[in-house]
């Protein structure tokens, strides 16, 4: 049986021939030798019927897939768009037609019925008056049954639908189970059944449908501005703005195309849409051509936020965030999500982790609110006395940083501002000294640059280095500032690093760093250049 | 002897532009509160005043942003970044907290030869990182681009442009574009150039920097002194140009002139405002 052939679906000239899906490959060569077969592909015919759902978008936003060859188009409140049920079916037909598709398709009140009427009906529209009626003669499988419930009905004598649904219902349901009956109500329409759309449903939708097909781009641009004054309409009623917008453009060759934004804040401005939209649109127009014409052009807002009219600001200050936020929105628009960013503190003292670089449009403009690490948050705490009062919540567990050498105590309070509160107690006198210069680099490669550098003794700082072919000659250095793994998040630990903060003969700055305890980690310790400093 | 026309020129020009003789120097518009600390120009009388770090102070006041135009900055090296990003990072702080959000453009050279920005470190110069939104251009075109949208936005404290090398497109024209634009809106833009050329620039103010080591530490180790740089003001319309050079101090970013040579009383100058009396004491290294 495994290696049997049988055949997967047949065409009209092949069915006329006598040959049905399921036959062996054998035997249908014998009763038709001049029979071309390709291989099955049941992938391609997925893909197949993905496309033409995608094409059926034009006529609604809620297309369901019926695999293997089926699909439901919800047309509910679409139809007067094309000039009733029979015009939408026209045009449906002479699409799929044109697109050399050999297609049924029926409108009907239910899903139920309208997939009857198309695999097994006459009529190509139903009224609810007429349901019962239309359905009464079609043979049980037009239920969507299992085939052998309706062998077994088959051989009970009740071969229609209309002798099924006479029948009293209590010992159908004890025969045949549940199932029967619910699609025995369904196809009546008795009982709602819900498809499965395979977009999301889009909170609103604004559509423009051309007469005349477009071929320009400025065009296009000069619709979707259009629509857009159409959606704040809308948007405004609800009291909202769109966060997530769609453009979908139908082309007349049935080929769909389109993009879609996602802004900082909720928007309703039709000029603030459009200018975010303009890069897409031109990164649309460089890879593609509409040769055969744009007929129709749709914007949905997928997502929405309550967006309250703007009052008048005495700062200015909800302004100028609106102004940001649109700016992030056009530049991340052309630029890429990833190339608009905000710092964002870290919650580690692993110096990369300590600050991120996130995308702006996904998050509001906040607080940095640093860890209570070693280094920055003193020197911070210098200019933002909060700091000193509230050190940063729970403080850090496993506090690893050392500063083995000679630095005067006094300064020791602007490394922790945990300890700088213990400091101030006992009578200490930091603020007689002026700060540090900051111990965190202005500037942080991603990944630690490999240098080589010669130290003048294992666990001192580095006397010269070679940094991207040119060598630097340290006069001062300051450090080892010791940053451990965190063992405590498990996982592999890398080995520790110590930090120093050297300047060279010209007064270049930099933060290096020795991976690796001498004689207890390594014995070949390896230098890394990792920041700059001003 | 040939300075008294060259003087009286750079008066009458700064006449035909609309500036008071006195305030031929003072570029910055809000001078109320800032001018409480720095003294009148001296030599205003003679229309020329002789350049030290107080016109620095005047140009890039504390507690206000500076003039709304093309601000050069101009490092020798790729390598010198460091010192280009902390004077710049330097003029914001002394902007003040409450100056605005500040855009940050930078464009792939520069920050593949001198990484990205640091949140830790820009909190340790004093400026909130949050205030920050850093743009990543991949060409100098698009870093170009993504200045001017910027400037489209008002209520930015500056908008700053990292574009490194000589790229074609960075021109006299785009520099035109730029200033035009930057003084419509009044924003300052501050155009980083790590390696830039000394080529044709619409800016109005031109800083050639470079790191300065350290100065002697006063208790006599060999630690790092505060950010140094030496500084030379190569184009300041309307004003006085030369050269200094000055640390920052890190708590509220003052300028104080460092002395050409190294004495053991110079330390204790940092806590004290930077007064024209003490510069001359002192003897700034002008350079030509």
């Amino acid at each position: 049986m495994g290696a049997a052939q049988i055949l997967a679906a047949v065409d009209a000239t092949a069915e006329a021939a006598g040959l049905e899906p399921g036959l062996g490959l054998a035997e249908a060569r014998a009763l038709v030798p001049e029979l071309v077969v390709e291989p099955h592909d049941p992938q391609a015919d997925a893909a197949l019927l993905d496309a033409l759902a995608t094409a059926c978008d034009r006529y609604t936003p809620l297309v369901a897939l019926d695999p293997p060859d089926g699909l439901f188009l919800d047309v509910t409140g679409c139809v007067h768009l094309f000039g009733g049920e029979a015009g939408l079916l026209a045009d449906l037909r002479a699409r799929l037609a044109g697109a050399g598709f050999a297609a049924r398709v029926a409108i009907a009140p239910s899903a139920a019925a309208a997939w009857a009427m198309a695999r097994y009906g006459r009529a190509d529209i139903l009224s609810e008056a007429a349901v019962a009626d239309a359905l009464e003669p079609l043979p049980v499988e037009a239920l969507r049954l299992a085939p052998e419930t309706a062998a077994a009905l088959r051989s009970l004598g009740l071969k229609t639908v209309g002798s099924l649904a006479a029948q009293p219902r209590a010992p159908l349901a004890a025969r045949f189970g549940a199932d029967l009956l619910r699609r025995l109500d369904r196809a009546y329409g008795h009982e709602e059944e819900p498809i499965t759309p395979r977009r999301a449903m889009p909170l609103l939708v604004m559509e423009r449908r051309l007469a005349e097909p477009i071929f320009q781009w400025d065009v296009v641009a000069a619709y979707l501005a259009r629509l857009a004054a159409s959606l704040e309409e809308r948007l405004e009623a609800r009291g909202e703005g769109a966060r997530r917008l769609v453009l979908t453009l139908f082309h007349a060759d049935g080929r769909v195309s389109g993009t879609e934004i996602a802004t900082t804040g909720p928007v309703r401005d039709p000029g603030r849409i459009a200018a975010v939209f303009a890069p897409k649109l031109d990164a649309l127009a460089a890879r593609l051509t509409i040769d055969s014409g744009i007929d129709l052009i749709r914007l949905m807002a997928f997502e929405t936020a309550p967006l309250t009219a703007r009052q008048g600001d005495l700062d200015g200050h909800a302004e100028a965030e609106a102004d940001l936020a649109r700016l992030i929105d056009v530049l991340s628009a052309r630029l890429g999500a990833a190339a608009v960013t905000r710092l964002v503190a870290g919650d580690s003292h692993i110096p990369e982790f300590a600050g991120a670089a996130l995308p702006a449009h996904t998050q509001s403009q906040g607080k940095w609110e640093p860890v209570s690490g070693p280094g920055f948050a003193g020197q911070e705490s210098s200019l933002t006395p909060s700091s000193l009062r509230s050190p940063a919540p729970g403080g850090r567990p496993g506090f690893s940083a050392a500063k083995p050498d000679g630095k005067p105590q006094g300064h020791f309070s602007w490394l922790c501002s945990g300890a700088a509160a213990l400091d101030l107690a006992e009578g200490a006198a930091p603020y007689e000294s002026e700060p540090e210069p900051p111990e965190r680099p202005l500037r942080l490669f991603p990944r630690p640059e490999p240098v080589e550098a010669v130290a003048g003794v294992p666990d001192g700082p580095p006397v010269r280095f070679r940094w991207r072919k040119v060598a630097y000659v340290v006069a001062r250095a300051e450090g080892p500032e010791r940053i451990a793994a965190e063992w405590w998040h498990g996982g592999a630990v890398g080995p520790t690093r110590d930090y120093f903060r050297v300047e060279d003969t010209d007064g270049r700055r930099f933060w290096l760093f020795r991976e690796g305890l001498y004689e207890r980690e390594t014995s070949v310790p390896r230098w890394y250049l990792h920041g700059v400093f001003a | 002897m040939a300075s008294v026309p060259l003087s009286d020129l750079r008066a009458r020009i700064a006449a035909l532009e609309g500036r008071a003789r006195g305030a031929a120097v003072s570029t910055s518009a809000p001078a109320g509160e800032s001018a409480a600390e720095t003294v009148p120009a001296p030599g205003a009388s003679s229309g020329m005043p002789r350049f030290d770090a107080s016109v620095l102070e005047r140009l890039y006041p504390q507690g206000a942003r500076p003039e709304g135009t093309v601000h050069d900055l101009v490092c020798a090296h790729h390598r010198d970044t460091g010192a280009l990003t902390g004077f710049a990072a330097a003029l914001i702080a002394r902007m003040g907290a409450d100056a605005g959000p500040v855009v940050w453009v930078t464009d792939a050279v520069t920050a593949g030869e001198t990484g990205g920005l640091y949140g830790p470190g820009l909190a340790a110069f004093g400026i909130d990182p949050a205030r920050l939104l850093l743009v990543t251009a991949k060409s100098p075109a698009e870093a170009l681009w993504a200045m001017e949208e910027a400037l489209s936005v008002p209520h930015l404290a500056a908008i700053v442009g990292e574009i490194g090398g000589a790229p074609r497109v960075l021109d006299l024209t785009a520099t035109r574009r730029l200033a035009l634009r930057a003084e419509r809106r009044g924003t300052p833009v501050l155009l980083l150039r790590p390696a830039g050329p000394d080529t044709a620039s619409a800016a109005r103010v031109r800083l050639t920097l470079a790191p300065r080591p350290s100065g002697p530490d006063p208790h006599g180790l060999a630690v790092l002194g505060r950010p140094g740089f030496s500084i030379r003001l190569t184009r300041n319309r309307g004003g006085p140009t030369g050269a200094v050079d000055l640390e920052v101090r890190p708590h509220d970013h003052g300028f104080v002139p460092r002395p050409a040579h190294p004495l053991p009383v110079a330390a204790e100058a940092g806590d004290r405002p930077a007064r024209p009396g003490a510069a001359e004491i002192v003897a700034l290294r002008t350079a030509s």
